[in-house]
């Protein structure tokens, strides 16, 4: 037996351990040592700006050192060292500050140090010569062919495609087809903002076929109502309002451009024209009365009219509202940052924002109480009233001359004939006091009024240093040849095909409307501090048959998306869909949200029978509780309207800056002095207090009630059933209806107990139907259900 | 195996001779040293000598390690050849260690040294030193009874093995800096030692004979300041790692104008608001405490003298809570909350939230617990009671405006961490108020609208931490209520208040002035 | 109902769990309501299933130790005058009469003054009173007596000096709208403890509603959930909360089951949970029908309190709103906001000139705001809760002369270089006064706090640290203080 001597036994101990040692560096080593190039946009970029931008970057260079540009990162820092040396991580100053050891000097400062994975991601892009690749966004979209799926049967049309072969890649099957009537209901309220009238759900129930379906969404789209959905969107974006804003906000008439964009939806103009018309209409060679009116879209902006104020700092408030709600709405920018200071993380410098500011600033419109200029036209009534009065003026002339006239004149001589005068003049006075509807519009200022626009110091206007020219930011498409220097040609310059923005962002935003989510979450910032998108290949796709296949039609495109068999799924979430993907993103299924304040307003109208069809005209003033409008320098009054006014759109309703409709600003509805992209869902007691007592509500329970009453028939089951259809297009199952059954017995004990409350409930002296009252309150149960004022 | 043996006893002799002229030796330099130099040689000569200690003290460190690992390792068959030569490595290590603890002494007459830090470190040292001649000597001399010197010299070594360390330690901080070790300590093993993580604020023991620049000032530029301003770094060629490089200032001259901080360029920097440019610490790092600020203030105030006690300086009175904390007699936040206790179970918290209890903790930094019964209906005794399993976190409990009744308050006496009890409008009476007796902690107690009498008085008085009574709308008498405050002086009895009417109305027409 | 009692449980566990481990202190940030999702350990479906029915207003611990718990803000619309009431010139009184100095007048802009106004001496006489010696004007009787229980801020800034856009920054830190209100910050901050009222209750007196309208009471771009909710002193408290007429509370109770018995069947079958947390808004609705009415009853009170208060019930004044709040507070609501309107004293015409409206103000507010202070003291309440007064900017020195000439009544033009407002309560100190004005009272001269200062101080005795409080839109995380703001520490107890 061979004993080991201690010694040998130990050296063969050592010499194995080191050698294990030795293998498993080397292993380490080049595991992570992947020779993969780092993706400066997915890996990179959001380490900068989550740990480095905040100082180095556009607000704050601190040691003169800013990783916004390439250039600047690789220029001379204040302490000498070169910070960044592309190929030589070692070199970079910046490489040895994330990994020193002392706090005082290891990056970032004042907080926790990178994680290895972080540094090493870092390090190893420094090593591959630090190149900085240009944010996607800012990149004009590639064509992009279909991708391969498996199931080739489920994808209806392109968009299945990228949304299939994403959730085969998760491993996750899309859901079953939505029933004949959520659907129908679904497209009904995603296109017109209305249900559909239980005959239409019957007739699609009765055949569901794709053909039938197809027929029904382009009755949708041929429908006037299809305009005053999408307005409600687009009101949100140009911050629509009927008073002008600040202390006094009195009454600015300014209801024609709604009527102009309501028409220009449903007339289909193409988003290229909606766009140039809205922003340089003006400016067009010999524009239309609809063209100029168009221009309103940034007359909407606040004018204060408090004594004591300045109008220069406030017209210069609104250009600056202007710029950057151009940005925001256009290219999903957030260039309302870059006033003060370079913009933090997107690669705009701060001069870019004054020399875009030069091409708004040329404008007539000065912060004036009366807003000039402003465009004024004659309704067709008062045309006509205008032609009875001039014609009866002139009849009363030939009577003057008239021979009859001139013997009677003589005999009586004066007073006939200064009877017909002031008759004339009388006539002349009516005819001046029909005032005109004026809207305010944008008119640029004459060749020599021009002002000159200056380099605000800090965004503050007081403080304006050089002279800036018009001109849009480096980092994006340059300004077209032939385009004029003005805002026509930023106009055109938006619409260019190679501007990266302007056609994602806008596809977004119908995606966001039909989805609940956009495909890049933050539709207002597209830039790198907003979401990626969930899907990029789908939305340049989409951006680029919006351009070219649909040429720029909104509505082509929308038939495009609720074509799609991803729009045609059920909602239902089964559990394994809310956990994997809790937000649906990946669309396994079809979207579930709450409807938008005025689709719940027009709905709950359609379904009780109430709703007006009324397109167009001034705003009406639905009922509102008293003393909502108590504003300290006006004594404008909110005068209930009568008649079909009563039950207009919810599009329709007077907003007041100060003092909006009280109902849509608890389903989040805005105040407008902003432009609001998106307008965050909440779900809380004061809805349900809404839509149990609000009197709109309760009235059109009474009404939907009435309408049960006639088409039920005589027995409640069916009376029931009718009722449930109207509202959820879906037949009640037994226990939904025998919870309705058992609630209106109940209610009617109630009513049998004290008719006297059904007669104060139903505002009747005489007695009252306790079957029709209990059936009201039935109704408004069924207005009260969660899926009536969810949209799935 | 006889061989073996001689040359052990041989050896022994001639490490006696050894031993013996190294005294002598010895005793001839402290003659040359305490006769021949004068004062300042000597300091000098002792400084030069003292500062070899960094170097010698690793010699004993090692070489008894080193004894102690053999020692252990002999004790296996296959190393027992390693016995032999334990006895020559303890004896260097002795050796070492008593020329180390020499250099040492010289080392301390330098001065600048935390005292106790300092103490702690000699002491351990001579320790070590004895523990190792014990331990030698029983290697060597074997005493009749072979298992006790065996144990004594096996103890002896472990003592000095663990004195050793301490030592070590307490020198490495005396060098380094207190946290020097345990500042990149993984935070879970901080929590494993108890170390707290936060700052440490070290105690001074005699604030009075403290010197204010060595012991207040300078540890705040050690903390702050000396990791950009030291020998190898010199930002704005300005040194603060000695007092004489403070006083030459940086590249703009000097940054301290005595007896006038407005004047001191340095104090102008560390009070610049955050977004100066100039303010020290530089960007967004944490700027000094106020306590710090006061610190360096007072003493510029005084002239800036390099060695001027605390107890000589005259002391404006806002130093005073400065100098407290310092000395350790006051910390941040009195009472309960300051001290440290468990999470509640989330559980268990879900269980009494579902009842309608609202529980939130008092902070995101406490685990302290605050209970209110605003939204529940009606409040039974088994609520109360339920509070009981989070007894040692729940510090406030509000049951205002609620039915809450006597027999409610039977299980209050369990909640033995409450500081803050709101019982305004409930439909307790005295009995319910004998409860409250076992609440130690209770600083705030509200009682207005309820139907106490004097009678509760009592109970009142003799709770410890009460600070603050509300008895408005009870029946509690004025004089009761005096006879309280009387009682305990510390308390504040809130008994309601009203506003007198004015004489005269200004009324608009006359109040036109001459003006 | 064993799946709504489980969901509630699992809703409770979620939040309790979030807030009770240790390693969740990320922003509040990330309570984003859109989805309550956020938060540190977002997995698993249960939290998905409860996260979604937690309500908005659930209370959350604030980031460190707060020393008050709740806000009565009463706000003076239109700007009442330092000069008049706290902030005694005995140099002014001098000048009277006299033309302005141009110094004061080169690089300046104003609302209305134009040419060279002459100087206008105080209309009041003033006194020492309390132990601190404060002084006050005779127009303030009441308020003199109370003087020892708070901090005046005698050189308090703003940079505005119009009504609308100075009310704005008071109240929501930047002077254009479209901002989150005070209120919403700190209901979005620390939600509220009374789950049957709403968190941010506005109560408004006075001829009108503030200058600036619904947004300096507004949610911005927060969710519209933290919205101020306007009680009001005719109607209903809360707009639509009483049934309509014949419709008895039995007969609310079978609707509401009927509803969310439909509500938890369609639950079962397609598994979205937004329809759980409408089911508990409902029960809120029910509830809030009795606890909304039965507080802002102020007949309940004693005859004392009324008294005490000057109130008269059923009429909507500052007095009422003032009980009002305090029974707010007592019952757990977070932060109640006052306006009163009618302090722009330009001396233009009688109803607001100094030496007539001006002194109608005075006396509406003088004895309620009194009365406040001191029964929030019997009640241990005022130490954790913060009052402050004052209006959005001051007045000028001058007498204003509009367009030229001087104005038919006595009157001071807007004037935003300094002003005077209290703080009480809340942990901050007692009969003291912070900041000074030159001998005109024109420019502050030392301790000045501008708005954003008071604004973190106030968020700071709150225990919330005022750049920690954010929320995360168009990519930047936005706070109240914006991008300034410092604790004001003197004032601190």
């Amino acid at each position: 037996m061979v004993r080991f001597s201690p010694l040998t036994g130990t050296a063969g101990l050592l010499f194995f351990i080191l050698s294990a040692f030795l293998a498993f560096s080397v292993w380490y080593g080049c595991e992570t040592q992947n020779p993969e190039t780092v993706d400066f946009n997915t890996e990179v970029r959001p380490i900068l700006n989550a740990q480095c931008l905040a100082c180095h970057g556009g607000v704050r260079q601190a040691g003169g050192f800013s990783l916004l540009f390439p250039e600047e990162a690789l220029e001379q820092t204040e302490s000498g060292k070169s910070a960044l040396v592309p190929g030589h991580p070692d070199a970079s100053e910046m490489m040895t500050r994330i990994l020193h050891h002392d706090p005082e000097m290891r990056m970032p400062l004042e907080s926790d140090p990178l994680s290895d994975k972080e540094a090493e991601i870092i390090r190893r892009w420094i090593e591959q010569g630090a190149q900085w690749d240009v944010h996607w966004a800012y990149i004009a979209p590639q064509p992009v062919d279909l991708p391969a799926v498996r199931d080739k049967n489920w994808p209806k049309n392109g968009i299945d495609a990228f949304i299939l072969n994403r959730l085969e890649n998760e491993k996750l099957t899309p859901s079953k087809k939505a029933d004949c009537g959520t659907l129908i209901r679904r497209v009904g309220l995603d296109l017109i903002g209305l249900p559909p009238s239980p005959d239409d759900v019957r007739s699609f129930c009765a055949d569901p076929s794709d053909e039938a379906y197809e027929y029904h969404v382009n009755k949708l789209l041929e429908s006037p109502h299809f305009g005053e959905r999408w307005a409600a969107m687009w009101l949100d974006l140009a911050r629509y309002a009927d008073s002008k804003g600040y202390e006094k906000d009195p009454h600015r008439s300014i209801w024609r451009y709604r009527d102009w964009v309501i028409h220009a939806f449903n007339r289909d103009l193409p988003f290229d024209r909606f766009t140039i018309e809205q922003l340089a209409g003006d400016l067009l060679d010999e524009p239309d009365d609809e063209q100029l009116i168009a221009t309103a879209f940034h007359r909407n902006t606040m004018t204060n009219t408090e004594g004591g104020t300045d109008d220069e700092e406030f017209r210069i408030a609104a250009v600056v509202d202007r710029v950057n709600t151009t940005w925001e709405v256009w290219q999903g920018t957030t260039m309302a940052c870059v006033q003060c200071h370079s913009h933090p993380y997107d690669p705009f410098r701060h001069e870019d924002y004054f020399r875009f500011f030069a091409f708004l600033n040329n404008t007539e419109d000065a912060d004036r109480d009366d807003e000039a200029p402003l465009f004024s036209e004659y309704t067709n009534e008062q045309l006509k009233q205008l032609e009875t009065l001039s014609a009866r003026i002139d009849s009363l002339h030939q009577i003057k001359e008239t021979s009859v006239f001139q013997t009677i004149s003589h005999s009586t001589h004066e007073d006939v004939s200064v009877a017909v005068d002031s008759l004339i003049t009388r006539t002349e006075q009516q005819k001046r006091d029909i005032r005109p509807v004026t809207t305010p519009i944008i008119r640029e200022l004459a060749e020599s009024e021009q002002r000159t626009t200056r380099f605000f110091e800090g965004g503050n206007w007081l403080a304006q240093t050089f002279e800036v020219q018009p001109g849009v930011p480096a980092s994006l498409n340059p300004f077209p040849a032939d385009a004029p220097n003005n805002r026509l040609g930023v106009a055109q310059w938006l619409m260019n095909p190679n501007n990266p923005l302007t056609s994602r962002v806008i596809v977004n935003r119908f995606w966001d409307q039909v989805f609940g989510r956009g495909i890049v979450e933050t539709i207002e910032d597209f830039g790198t501090q907003g979401s990626p998108p969930s899907h990029p290949e789908l939305l340049d796709w989409l951006a680029l048959r919006f351009m070219n296949e649909h040429e720029w039609s909104v509505k082509s495109l929308l038939k495009e998306i609720v074509m799609s068999a991803t729009y045609r799924q059920s909602s239902s979430v089964t559990h394994n869909h809310l956990y994997r993907d809790p937000d649906n993103i990946l669309l396994a299924r079809a979207p579930r949200f709450r409807l938008s304040a005025e689709q719940v307003r027009d709905k709950t109208l359609f379904v009780s029978g109430l709703l007006s069809p009324k397109l167009f005209g001034p705003s009406v003033m639905p009922p509102q509780p008293e003393g909502i409008w108590r504003n300290p320098y006006s004594n404008m009054a909110w005068i209930t309207s009568e008649g079909e006014d009563r039950y207009r759109r919810g599009i329709y309703t007077y907003l007041r800056r100060t003092a909006p409709y009280p109902s849509m600003l608890t389903f989040d509805g805005t105040s407008r002095e902003v432009c609001v992209s998106r307008r965050v869902r909440t779900n809380t007691p004061l809805q349900a207090l809404v839509l149990l007592n609000d009197p709109v509500y309760v009235e059109a329970a009474i009404a939907l009630a009435g309408r049960m009453y006639e088409q039920g028939g005589k027995e409640l089951d069916v009376q029931l059933k009718e009722g449930f259809f109207m509202a959820l297009a879906r037949d009640p199952n037994h226990d939904e209806l025998t919870e309705l059954r058992n609630f209106y017995s109940h209610i009617l004990d109630e009513f049998n107990r004290s008719p006297g409350d059904a007669a104060v409930f139903m505002e009747t002296e005489e007695t009252p139907d306790l079957h029709l009252a209990s059936l009201a309150l039935t109704a408004s149960v069924i207005l009260n259900l969660d899926s009536f004022v969810m949209k799935e | 195996m006889k061989s073996h043996q001689t040359i052990n006893k041989q050896k022994k002799y001639s490490w006696f001779s050894f031993l013996s002229a190294g005294l002598v030796l010895l005793l001839l330099a402290t003659g040359y040293f305490w006769i021949v130099l004068n004062e300042t040689g000597r300091a000098d000569l002792l400084l030069f000598f003292g500062r070899f200690h960094i170097l010698l003290v690793h010699l004993p460190i090692a070489l008894l390690l080193l004894a102690a690992i053999m020692e252990i390792f002999s004790r296996f068959r296959s190393f027992d050849y390693l016995g032999q030569s334990v006895t020559f490595v303890l004896t260097l290590a002795a050796i070492s260690s008593v020329i180390s603890v020499l250099a040492g002494f010289m080392l301390s007459t330098g001065g600048g040294y935390n005292e106790s830090l300092l103490n702690s470190h000699k002491w351990w040292g001579i320790g070590f030193t004895v523990f190792t001649f014990i331990a030698l000597g029983f290697k060597i001399f074997t005493i009749s009874n072979l298992k006790l010197s065996e144990f004594i010299y096996s103890t002896a070594l472990f003592i000095a093995v663990v004195s050793l360390f301490a030592a070590s330690h307490f020198g490495g901080s005396l060098t380094h800096g207190q946290n020097y070790l345990t500042a990149y300590m993984p935070g879970t093993i901080k929590n494993l030692l108890f170390i707290n993580t936060d700052e440490e604020i070290y105690v001074i023991d005699n604030i009075e004979e403290a010197a204010i620049f060595a012991d207040l000032v300078f540890p705040i530029f050690n903390d702050r300041c000396i990791s950009c301003h030291n020998p190898d770094r010199i930002e704005g060629e300005l040194r603060l790692d000695t007092f004489d490089q403070l006083i030459r200032g940086g590249e703009s001259g000097p940054v301290i104008v005595s007896s006038s901080p407005a004047e001191s360029d340095l104090f102008r920097r560390i009070i610049a608001p955050r977004n100066d440019d100039g303010r020290m610490p530089p960007g967004n790092r944490r700027p000094l405490t106020e306590h710090q600020v006061a610190i360096i203030q007072w003493w510029i105030t005084e002239g800036a003298h390099p060695d001027l006690l605390v107890g000589h300086a005259n002391r404006p009175p806002e130093m005073e809570p400065v100098l407290a904390r310092l000395a350790g007699l006051e910390t941040e936040q009195t009472g309960i909350l300051s001290n440290h206790v468990e999470p509640a179970n989330a559980t268990i918290i879900a269980g009494l939230i579902n009842e309608g209890i609202v529980i939130t903790p008092v902070s995101q930094q406490h685990n302290y617990l605050r209970a209110g019964f605003v939204n529940v209906v009606n409040p039974d005794p088994g609520h109360i009671q339920s509070l009981h399993q989070i007894s040692s976190q729940l510090a406030w409990l509000d049951l205002s405006h609620t039915p809450v009744t006597d027999d409610h308050l039977l299980h209050i006496s369990g909640l033995h961490s409450l500081t803050r009890l709101n019982l305004n409008y409930t439909l307790i009476t005295d009995v319910g108020i004998r409860q409250i007796e076992k609440l130690e902690n209770l600083e705030h107690l509200s009682l207005a609208g309820t139907a106490i009498t004097d009678a509760a008085l009592e109970t009142l008085s003799e709770l410890p931490n009460l600070r603050q009574v509300y008895i408005w709308q009870t029946n509690v008498t004025d004089d009761g209520a005096d006879w309280l405050i009387r009682k305990n002086p510390l308390l504040k009895a809130d008994r309601g208040y009203t506003l007198t009417e004015p004489d005269t109305i200004i009324l608009p027409a006359e109040a036109g002035y001459s003006y | 109902m064993s799946i709504r009692y489980e969901a509630n449980l699992k809703t409770v566990e979620f939040v309790t769990r979030k807030h009770f481990l240790k390693k969740c202190v990320t922003g509040l940030g990330a309570m984003a309501l859109g989805s309550l999702i956020g938060g540190c350990d977002s997995s698993g479906a249960i939290q998905t299933l409860a996260g979604m029915s937690a309500s908005p207003f659930t209370p959350k611990p604030p980031h460190f130790l707060a020393k008050a718990k709740s806000v009565i803000f009463l706000h003076m619309a239109g700007a009442p005058s330092q000069l008049e009431l706290f902030d005694y010139k005995p140099e002014l009184h001098k000048l009277h009469g006299q033309d302005c100095p141009p110094s004061l007048l080169d690089g300046k802009r104003f609302a209305f003054i134009e040419g060279v106004p002459k100087m206008l001496g105080p209309q009041a006489t003033f006194k020492k009173h309390g132990e601190s010696g404060a002084i006050v004007s005779n127009l303030l009787p009441h308020f003199s007596q109370i003087v020892d229980d708070v901090t005046f801020l005698k050189a308090v800034q703003t940079e505005e000096f119009n009504h609308a856009p100075g009310q704005l920054l008071m109240q929501t830190g930047h002077s254009r709208p479209g901002f989150p209100s005070f209120g919403s910050w700190v209901t979005y901050g620390l939600g509220s403890e009374n789950q049957n009222l709403p968190g941010f209750v506005v109560l408004l007196s006075g001829a009108n509603q503030p200058d600036a309208g619904r947004s300096v009471f507004g949610s911005g771009f927060l969710p519209s959930v933290y919205q101020g909710v306007q009680c009001r002193s005719e109607g209903d408290p809360v707009l639509y909360l009483s049934n309509p007429e014949g419709v008895s509370r039995n007969m609310r109770r079978m609707a509401i089951d009927a509803i969310n018995n439909i509500n938890e069947q369609q639950f079962r079958e397609i598994g979205d949970p937004e329809i759980m947390s409408r089911i508990s808004q409902y029960e809120m609705a029910y509830r809030m029908q009795i606890s909304a009415p039965e507080i802002m009853d102020i007949k309940k009170e004693p005859e004392s309190i009324h008294q005490m208060y000057g109130t008269t019930p059923g009429e909507a004044s500052f007095a009422n709103n003032c009980l009002l709040a305090r029974r707010l507070v007592e019952r757990g609501v977070r932060f109640v906001q006052l306006f009163h309107w009618g302090w722009d004293a330009h001396g233009v015409d009688k109803s607001e000139a100094l030496n007539y409206g001006f002194l109608e103000r005075c006396r509406e507010v003088d004895k309620p705001m009194s009365a406040l202070v001191l029964d929030l003291k019997q009640r241990g309440l005022l130490d954790e809760t913060i009052i402050v007064w004052g209006g959005e900017f001051g007045r000028t020195p001058m007498l204003e002369n509009r367009g030229g000439t001087d104005n038919p009544f006595v009157g001071r033009d807007h004037h935003n270089e300094a002003f005077t407002m209290w703080v009480a309560g809340g942990g901050f100190k007692q009969g003291f006064s912070y900041g000074e004005t030159d001998e005109i009272g024109y420019h502050a001269v030392s301790g000045k706090v501008h708005i954003h200062d008071l604004q973190a101080t106030l968020l700071h005795q709150l225990g919330m640290d005022h750049e920690k409080l954010t929320y995360h839109f168009q990519g930047r995380d936005f706070r109240l203080t914006d991008v300034h703001g410092h604790i004001v520490k003197d004032i601190l107890a």
